[in-house]
């Protein structure tokens, strides 16, 4: 895996309030609360602009990979395709993260969620439709076994493509 | 005067002990699993009937279940469902098939038994192999009619005394889809990336549920969370073979090393099996491990090259590189075949010229198999042999007396069978070869069930609330399975256990 890495931290709430003391750690919680309470939709604006996205540390790589990168996410960039187009989440869901965030109860580098084709066919339409794109391929893999394979388990985001069908076909 | 037993009472008493025999029997083994750890408080989900497994079996199962009125909860550890089924080729053993009736051949269901018993060394369970029998052309008509998969042609393998499969198209992907589609139509969902862990027994010593990880990646055995799912019915586990689970088949075959890949889906693995064994299921025929003797190093999975060597045996030989020489009847059966390559211990050869591969492989195999380097092309028979190491004059002096057999139609050395419009290697080069080493590719072996799909114990006694179908379940192939076969019996078992299933009164 080439997943981006950033240096280690430690993990766990405890891990958290020892690095950082606690009365800055409840200050850091009453922040959330707050923003919990009466700043849900502007985080949830803000969060549509991948700068937003870098303020995490962890999630700099990826920013910087969507900028910089030979892999899908910049040519999604190219194409003006935001993070949140691809990473869908609910306010509830976006403030879970932060929360997991400030207790560093996260995994560096960050565990692969799974984006279901859902995700990725309000753009590219469907299967059908891509088939017909890959129609000269030996292989189509967009017509296989699978009627509805998850797009990301061949095209990687944030790293290079696999193939899954190399498996079991050389071709 | 006592000790003077009529012979009429003498009978008598044989009778009474034999029942008494058979009570004591039912006695002590009682229709009971064992336990296998806490029943949970509270569970997290429930259905009447939860089908583990998403290939021929489950789904057979599932859609059977749901039409006699259960609620069916199907469940599979892997991302992606069907698992050896969706990627298998599609041949359905069926007596008396359509398409031997438009071709004027003669079949029943008796004779595939014969054949099935042959192949099997007699060690089939006969009871489970004439129901399939019995049953396989209904159940291909069922694919066929009501689900609405597409056959397109009659197929021969070897073993079965005449053509008798009939093939999808797309292979067994047709079906699988099929199945998918009609059990959304019924309102069925499946879960994927649920893992079997554990099946819950009661105090009653039935099965009333499963442990399961839910949101599990298949090799990250951290993955995901344990969650509690009721069956109120029945559980039917339908979680197929265990070619590729390394340990549990060096276990029942210690050469089965890592060194042998396998031609199954990765998620071939054993732990549904043994989580059944764990509770007191019986099994069978755990050491008959069926490897494709037709397989390449040289490319990955099942690959081309099968559809190359199976397609010109009786037409050119098999070569052991070290002698130079053929050393097994290359028309002979996998088991045999596989065991003499293994013997060897490094891969054999096969080698065809031009009129015997175009007569046999289709175009397209030759063409593929070629640019992946798993077959490769040669001028001259000698350049064959430079390339695998073989010593040239043993192997010249080989091929003069294999295309003597030719000119005869008579193997003398091991009796293969030639077929009539054969000609010598060389009639018409180039050459065409591969190398040849076995995958892993069915176990034979499984779990006991009876005629109705139960899975028996240790006792002899079926376990309440539990049933199995498909290649988990073992015993009915005995020592080999022929070609079409697995889809019939999971087919036939699937519907049997699902329906069963679907019929079990509800724990009290
Ligand atoms: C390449 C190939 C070609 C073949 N061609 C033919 C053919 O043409 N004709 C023929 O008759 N036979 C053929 N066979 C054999 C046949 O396909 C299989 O025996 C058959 O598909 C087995 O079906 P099944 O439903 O029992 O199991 P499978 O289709 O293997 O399904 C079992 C499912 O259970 C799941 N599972 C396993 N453990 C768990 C667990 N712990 N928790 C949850 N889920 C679990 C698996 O992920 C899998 O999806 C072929 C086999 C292969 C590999
Ligand atoms: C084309 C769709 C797409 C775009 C655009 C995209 N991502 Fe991703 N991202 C994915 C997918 C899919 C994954 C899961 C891993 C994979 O398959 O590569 C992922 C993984 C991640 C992960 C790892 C944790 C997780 O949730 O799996 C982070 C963090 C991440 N992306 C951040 C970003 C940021 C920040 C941006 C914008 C700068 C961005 N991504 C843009 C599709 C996308
Ligand atoms: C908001 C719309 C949108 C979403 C969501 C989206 N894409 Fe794209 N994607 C595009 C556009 C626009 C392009 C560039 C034009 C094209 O090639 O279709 C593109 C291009 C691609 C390409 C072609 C790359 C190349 O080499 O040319 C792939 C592959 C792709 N996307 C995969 C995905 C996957 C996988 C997902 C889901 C994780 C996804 N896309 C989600 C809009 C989107
Ligand atoms: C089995 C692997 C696999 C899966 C799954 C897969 N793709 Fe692809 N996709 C490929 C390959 C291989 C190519 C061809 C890349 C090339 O030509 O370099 C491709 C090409 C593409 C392209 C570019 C087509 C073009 O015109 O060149 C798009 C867009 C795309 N995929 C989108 C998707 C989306 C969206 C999904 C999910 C619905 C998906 N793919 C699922 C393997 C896959
Ligand atoms: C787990 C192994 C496995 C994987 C992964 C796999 N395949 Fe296959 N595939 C097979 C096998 C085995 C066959 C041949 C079955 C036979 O002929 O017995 C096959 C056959 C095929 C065929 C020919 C079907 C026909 O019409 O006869 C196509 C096309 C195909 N695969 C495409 C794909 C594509 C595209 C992918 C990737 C998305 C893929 N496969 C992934 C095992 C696999």
């Amino acid at each position: 895996m080439n997943a981006p890495t950033t240096p280690p931290s430690p993990k766990g709430l405890k891990g958290f309030i020892a690095r950082r003391g606690i009365a800055c750690t409840i200050v850091i919680a009453l922040f959330i609360l707050l923003v919990a309470a009466n700043a849900v939709y502007a985080l949830w604006e803000a969060s549509y602009n991948p700068s937003f996205c870098s303020l995490c540390h962890i999630i700099r790589p990826y920013v910087d990979s969507y900028h910089t990168s030979e892999y899908l996410d910049n040519i999604h960039q190219q194409a003006n395709v935001g993070c949140k187009d691809c990473h869908v989440t609910t306010p509830i869901g976006a403030l879970q993260e932060v929360a997991a965030y400030v207790t560093g109860n996260y995994e560096n580098p960050l565990k692969e969620r799974k984006i279901g084709t859902d995700v990725c066919l309000k753009c590219h339409r469907s299967y059908e439709s891509l088939a017909e794109r890959t129609a000269h391929l030996n292989r189509n893999p967009h017509e296989s076994h699978w009627p509805n394979l998850r797009c990301t388990v061949c095209h990687k985001s944030h790293r290079p493509a696999e193939n899954y069908c190399a498996q079991c076909h050389q071709d | 005067m006592s000790s003077k037993v009529s012979r009429k009472q003498f009978l008598k008493g044989m009778a009474v002990g034999g029942t008494m025999t058979l009570a004591a029997s039912t006695l002590a083994g009682c229709q009971k699993a064992m336990p296998s750890g806490p029943v949970p408080s509270k569970w997290d989900e429930e259905a009447d009937v939860v089908v583990v497994g998403t290939g021929f079996a489950g789904l057979a199962a599932a859609i059977e279940a749901k039409n006699a009125g259960a609620a069916v909860k199907v469940i599979d550890k892997m991302e992606t469902p069907g698992g050896n089924s969706i990627i298998n080729g599609g041949d359905f053993a069926a007596p008396g098939n359509w398409y031997q009736k438009e071709q004027g051949i003669e079949d029943s269901p008796e004779l595939m038994l014969k054949d099935m018993l042959k192949a099997g060394l007699n060690l089939n369970h006969v009871d489970r192999a004439k129901v399939l029998t019995e049953k396989a052309l209904e159940a291909a008509e069922w694919a066929r009619d009501y689900i609405g998969a597409e056959f397109y042609r009659l197929t021969f393998h070897g073993g079965h005394s005449v053509p008798r499969t009939v093939q999808l198209v797309k292979g067994g992907s047709e079906l699988i889809n099929k199945m998918l589609k009609k059990l959304q139509e019924l309102g069925v969902t499946v879960e994927t990336q649920r893992k079997l862990e554990r099946l819950i027994v009661d105090e009653a010593g039935r099965v009333v549920g499963i442990e399961a990880r839910d949101g599990y990646t298949f090799g990250d055995e951290t993955s995901g969370k344990t969650i509690y799912i009721k069956a109120k019915k029945a559980v039917v586990l339908a979680t197929g073979g265990f070619s590729r689970d390394i340990k549990m088949r060096m276990i029942h075959d210690p050469r089965l090393t890592e060194a042998f890949e396998s031609t199954n889906h990765p998620g071939a693995t054993g732990e549904a099996l043994r989580a059944a064994l764990k509770i007191g299921a019986m099994d069978v025929h755990m050491d008959w491990i069926q490897l494709g003797p037709w397989a390449s190093p040289d490319e990955p999975g099942f690959g081309y090259v099968p559809l190359f060597c199976e397609r010109v045996v009786g037409w050119a030989p098999m070569i052991n590189p070290k002698t130079g020489k053929r050393f097994i009847n290359e028309t002979g059966n996998r088991k045999v075949r596989a065991d003499a390559i293994i013997e060897i211990g490094v891969p054999v050869i096969i080698v065809a010229d031009t009129y015997a591969t175009e007569k046999n492989v289709p175009a397209n195999v030759i063409e593929n198999g070629l640019k992946i380097g798993a077959i490769k092309k040669f001028d001259t028979l000698e350049e064959v042999a430079k390339e695998y190491g073989i010593p040239w004059d043993a192997f010249k002096a080989e091929v003069e007396r294999w295309n003597q057999f030719v000119e005869n139609k008579k193997d003398e050395d091991f009796n293969c069978m030639i077929f009539q419009d054969a000609k010598p290697l060389g009639f018409q080069p180039p050459f065409y070869a591969a190398r040849l080493w076995p995958k892993v590719h069915h176990t034979m072996g499984g779990l006991v069930t009876d005629v109705n799909g139960r899975v028996i114990n240790q006792d002899f006694q079926p376990i309440p609330g539990l049933y199995a179908a498909g290649e988990v379940t073992g015993g009915i192939h005995g020592a080999v399975r022929l070609g079409g076969v697995a889809m019939a019996d999971c087919v036939v078992f699937g519907r049997i256990a699902g329906k069963n299933a679907a019929a079990e009164t509800p724990a009290a």
